[in-house]
């Protein structure tokens, strides 16, 4: 009963919409049960709304500016969804930051936001403020994860005038994600509580979530596809949310499904094809599961219709999306699954999609770029006209993925616009792997690219060009593993001549020569 | 004869890891912790279990993913032993 509530945008001027939201739905009878190291623990939707109110009045005495940034740290816990709903309920704008972000990451992201606060884990925080390293966030509050109490206060000029900002984001600014630029620096995605909302109701549209419904969440919360497909859905369904640790491997998340009866899940194929290759599970394993959405990148065709087999009581949905559209853009219904199994379906509810080619759309059948207009288009990135400018015109939000739509209206992706690499779903731009690379002493110039792979759609290798030929490639793997999370390490590297990357008539980079050369290496291999 | 074949298998896993790795087979010793001696970050990890499975000839049952079982080097030599004497 609950989950057909509509939605209604409240009227109230000084509370936010996604505030008002988190308010709306405080069941008693339902909740999020986290489960860490095989404990697990229960706190309804009541009790967490009311001790995160309890801990943004604790914040009342700082005097924070209406619509503060706050960076945070948000592992998969209770803890986190309270905080970060605290920050929503002060009149903030969270910034929600991966639980792999080191510590330099979330210092260098809190400066570029300008953060009034950064709430951390003790454990992440105290190491550092003990040493002897200058801890660069003057500006901010820095606030214990745990208890919510103060770690740290900023410079006591910025305490009585506030903070002289460069930018500030426009007021119906939400939330914002951080992803990974194309320049190599990250880019701060501003979406608004209308954006949040509309796509949080356009998936319970079709994923049609009941309240006896058990959600599992594992993915990381930095991403807006938690939030908004898991998290904000299952509280908007009235049904439970299951909180865990990202698994390590698909069986742990099998036996997840079975101990925890989980009826609805979303992930990404390269979590599914370990599973389709392997045949040590079976149906009975997930005969709780319902539905399962499939993000973050195409799934082959194949695997997909043999997972369906393996479980054909579940129904699969392959989807589409991004953070800037956050982030649901489309969705194949179960239906259609055996008829376009390399589709990822039709737009969401209330989301156009068109296909842009030479600045026009262009018809059925044509291949263009993907174009999304609807009331879940971010509404910039943060202190970036130019990258907004060119993601955002009149004809929608310029999604840089290249593909067609067919003469039903099914949405077909074939292809990136741009340099991108979609690793286990993760858009992952080439700069930002070879800033690193190019860092380091020794190398004169160095490259990478992607090679198509079963499991995880993509795979990074690397072309390294040493200034000197002896120096040391261990060296230079161990100065990457110290300086990049896992998904931006190149899995591959060759070592080319100090003009042996392919150049363009201008002698940039040629990326299309370099992929196929990756490639063909990488057979000869 | 019971540990020439438990030497073997040794040998095996290790020299499984070090390529995994990027490593010499030297450089690994029995007490490494997988994540913070050998550096296997998640994405490793799968390659590792998909490399062990194709050398070894066995697949990993679903109630075999537990974090102790992958610890060390001499875990892992430990875990690989009883899967292929199962």
């Amino acid at each position: 009963m609950n989950s057909l509530r509509p939605f209604r945008l409240q009227q109230v001027q000084s509370m936010n919409e996604l505030s008002y939201f988190f308010r709306q739905y405080p069941r008693t009878d339902r909740g999020v049960f986290e489960t860490r190291r095989g404990n697990t623990r229960y706190v309804s939707y009541a009790e967490l709304i009311e001790s995160a109110k309890e801990l943004s009045a604790l914040w009342d005495k700082l005097k924070l500016r209406d619509r503060f940034i706050a960076v945070l740290w948000m592992e998969q816990s209770i803890e986190c969804m309270r905080t970060m709903m605290a920050v929503v309920l002060a009149g903030g704008i969270p910034v929600p930051m991966h639980p792999f972000s080191s510590f330099t990451d979330i210092v260098r992201i809190a400066k570029e936001t300008e953060a009034e606060m950064v709430i951390l884990p003790k454990d992440k925080y105290l190491p550092v403020s003990q040493s002897a390293i200058q801890i660069d966030i003057d500006h901010a509050y820095v606030i214990a994860c745990e208890s919510g109490k103060l770690l740290r206060t900023p410079l006591s000029d910025v305490i009585s005038f506030g903070l002289k900002r460069t930018y500030t984001p426009p007021q119906e600014t939400a939330v914002i994600f951080m992803s990974s630029g194309s320049t190599g620096t990250p880019k701060g995605i501003m979406l608004s509580d209308r954006n949040i909302l509309s796509n949080v109701a356009s998936i319970q549209s079709y994923v049609d979530l009941q309240n006896d419904d058990r959600v599992l969440l594992f993915k990381s919360l930095g991403y807006c596809s938690s939030i908004t497909g898991e998290w904000l859905s299952a509280l908007f369904a009235g049904c439970n949310l299951q909180l865990t640790e990202s698994f390590m491997h698909p069986f742990e998340m099998i036996r997840f499904i079975k101990e925890h009866e989980t009826t609805f899940m979303c992930t990404v194929p390269s979590v599914l094809m370990p599973l389709v290759k392997s045949d040590k599970w079976d149906q009975e394993d997930v005969a709780s599961l319902r539905k399962m959405t499939i993000v973050g990148g195409p799934m082959p065709s194949e695997g997909l219709l043999q997972l369906s087999d393996r479980m054909p009581s579940v129904e699969l949905m392959p989807s589409y999306g991004l953070t800037e559209a956050s982030p649901r853009v489309s969705y194949l219904p179960g239906s259609e699954l055996r008829h376009r199994p390399d589709s990822v379906g039709i737009p969401v509810k209330d989301v156009d999609i068109c296909i842009v080619q030479g600045g026009r759309e262009v018809l059925a059948g044509e291949s263009g770029e993907i174009v999304v207009r609807g009331p879940n288009v971010m509404l910039g990135y943060y202190n970036k006209p130019e990258s907004t400018a060119e993601k955002l015109n009149e004809l929608g939000l310029h999604t840089s993925d290249i593909g067609y739509l067919d003469g039903d209206g099914y949405l077909y992706v074939t292809g990136r616009k741009d340099n991108a690499i979609n690793i286990g779903g993760h858009t992952i731009y080439p700069e930002t792997t070879e800033r690193i690379l190019q860092d380091f002493a020794g190398v004169h110039e160095a490259a990478v690219t992607g090679v198509p792979d079963d499991v995880w759609g993509e795979k990074m290798v690397a072309f390294i060009a040493f200034q000197d030929p002896s120096s040391s490639l261990d060296e230079l793997i161990r100065y990457i593993k110290q300086h990049l999370q896992p998904l931006f390490r190149p899995r591959a590297y060759f070592l080319v001549e100090r003009d042996g990357l392919p150049k363009t008539a201008v002698g940039k980079l040629n990326r299309a020569a370099l992929r196929s050369m990756a490639k063909e290496w990488g057979n000869a291999k | 004869m019971q540990s020439n074949s438990h030497g073997h298998v040794d040998e095996a896993v290790i020299s499984t890891i070090a390529q995994c790795c990027n490593k010499d087979v030297s450089e690994i010793r029995l007490d490494h912790s997988l994540a913070n001696d050998l550096d296997v970050d998640s994405i490793l990890f799968l390659e590792l279990l998909f490399a062990l499975e194709e050398r070894f000839g066995f697949q990993m049952d679903v109630d075999d993913l537990h974090p102790e079982k992958f610890r060390s080097v001499q875990s892992v030599i430990r875990f690989v032993a009883g899967k292929i004497a199962a």
